[in-house]
């Protein structure tokens, strides 16, 4: 191993502002060369304040289990739309033909895509269109057509869990990015019969809330601020948890390229805060969003140590 | 040579008055047998384009410069997904975006008609990382097995020697 050496300059502050910038933990979906603004949808693609989706008219992935296809897509979005902090509600729409002739079209489908466009080892993505604001205008969900799915009440060992897959994926679908947190349901990987993404941890509540507000959130709730350095320089990428003192980890962020995190909409407690390198399973990878939004490549030459 | 932590801090909240992509973890193993070409290779340069069904993806050309399983040119060109045409952007959260001068290891398979893709996307893509001083390195997850259960940072040359005895073993 090579690298720096010596010691890291740790900084931290902790602070309430009165008048808050804009956010930027749990990860969000970022406009290019934004400086961290969030992608957000357009206004006048929702219905009455809901999004409009669609199923897919023609079910042919591998789905095993008692429940129906549509059944397990309206518990997923249900997941989201039970989040007390956000006002983001869903309407369906009907049927519509597998996946869109045109990805622009408007029309948000949950369907199925063949294996060999998604690449192997991929469960289900979401294919989001933006226009020239930034702003999503249309978001297809598809799981793979090569995968085997349950569409169980319980968790089944034998197949990866269909809803836990859709509620991630319904999230990207609202403008979040993937979370360093490997038990928020936007972590990006599931395993066969793991079933623990199909409810949401406040880390994927709070960043829903951020996006889409219910009421005066996060009027109540505290913020963290600070700056993680590395020998005086600015660490970006760094992945920032807050943690109650009991130790359960409640949100997480990543820093800008000025080393800068903030993470807004905690509840009050008393926080432990660390970063760490997203060395895995959640790698700069995963977040390649983050670094689009930023036009940086991440500060990588460093490890984390607890002391 | 020793890596320090970043910070740790324990803050009192006070109330403010205001204000795609799930993937089945592959080990090195399962990305080597899966993958038909592994590579370390530089982004030349990228092109985005529109795919028959409408979806707007970016054909990104990879200078090779060490090959660790596979036959490939000296220049390929790799389907990435998601792109930007004529201020309409397509975004597929996870998937990998390559710059002009990024290197990575490269896990590809084929996808439809023959274009190169990257293996579980983010999963079959570990940029290297220009350590100085030392050799360039990967990042690397636990997942992977093989030796690299620990994670961390691990040389370039240390992932594609394991891939070329994963490569070379008897299926």
């Amino acid at each position: 191993m090579s690298g720096r050496a010596g010691r890291v300059g740790a900084l931290a502050l902790c602070v309430a502002l009165l008048v808050p910038p804009p956010a930027w933990a749990y990860a969000f979906l970022l406009v290019p060369q934004g400086q961290g603004t969030p992608r957000r949808w357009e206004s006048s693609r929702l219905l009455e304040g809901r999004f409009p989706w669609f199923l897919t008219n023609a079910v042919d992935g591998r789905l095993a289990g008692e429940r129906g296809f549509g059944e397990v897509v309206t518990a997923a979005f249900g997941h989201w739309e039970a989040v007390s902090e956000s006002s983001a509600a869903f309407s369906f729409r009907g049927e519509a033909a597998q996946r869109n002739s045109n990805p622009s079209d408007g029309r948000n489908v949950v369907g199925f895509a063949d294996a060999r466009v998604l690449a192997s080892g991929v469960l289900g993505a979401t294919f989001i269109t933006t226009n020239a604001e930034g702003r999503i205008t249309d978001a297809d969900i598809v799981l793979s057509r090569g995968v085997d799915f349950s569409t169980r009440l319980e968790a089944f060992a034998g197949a990866y869990d269909a809803e836990s897959v859709l509620t991630h994926e319904i999230g990207h679908l609202l403008g979040l990015d993937h979370s360093g947190l490997v038990r928020a349901t936007m972590a990006p990987f599931t395993d066969r019969g793991d079933v623990h993404q199909r409810s949401l941890e406040t880390d994927d509540a709070i960043g829903a809330g951020i996006l889409y507000p219910e009421g005066a959130f996060p009027a109540g709730r505290g913020s963290l601020v600070g700056t993680v350095s590395l020998e005086g320089a600015e660490v970006f990428l760094a992945h920032v948890v807050a943690t109650k003192i009991h130790g359960r980890a409640v949100a997480s962020g990543y820093t800008r390229p000025d080393g800068t995190y903030r993470i807004d909409g905690l509840p009050p407690d008393v926080y432990v805060v660390h970063a760490e390198r997203l060395d895995g399973p959640v790698r700069p990878s995963n977040v390649a969003g983050l670094r689009e939004g930023f036009g940086l490549a991440e500060t990588t030459d460093y490890e984390t140590t607890f002391h | 040579m020793r890596r320090e932590w970043i910070l740790c801090l324990i803050a009192v909240l006070v109330p403010t008055g205001a204000h795609a992509l799930t993937l089945a973890p592959m080990s090195l193993a399962e990305m080597t047998t899966t993958a038909e070409t592994v590579v370390r290779a530089r982004c030349l340069d990228r092109a985005t384009t529109r795919t028959e069904d409408g979806a707007i993806e970016t054909v990104v050309r990879f200078e090779v410069l060490e090959v660790a399983k596979g036959d490939p040119a000296k220049v390929i060109e790799v389907h990435q997904l998601g792109g930007e045409i004529d201020g309409t952007a397509m975004v597929v959260p996870g998937a990998p975006v390559s710059e002009p001068g990024d290197e990575a290891l490269l896990f590809l398979e084929s996808a439809r008609g023959g274009d190169l893709r990257v293996v579980g996307m983010a999963l079959g893509y570990l940029p290297v990382v220009a350590a100085s001083p030392g050799p360039a390195v990967v990042r690397v997850a636990p997942y992977l097995g093989a030796g690299f259960e620990g994670g961390g940072l691990r040389p370039v040359g240390d992932v594609l020697s394991r891939v070329r005895r994963l490569a070379e073993k008897p299926r």
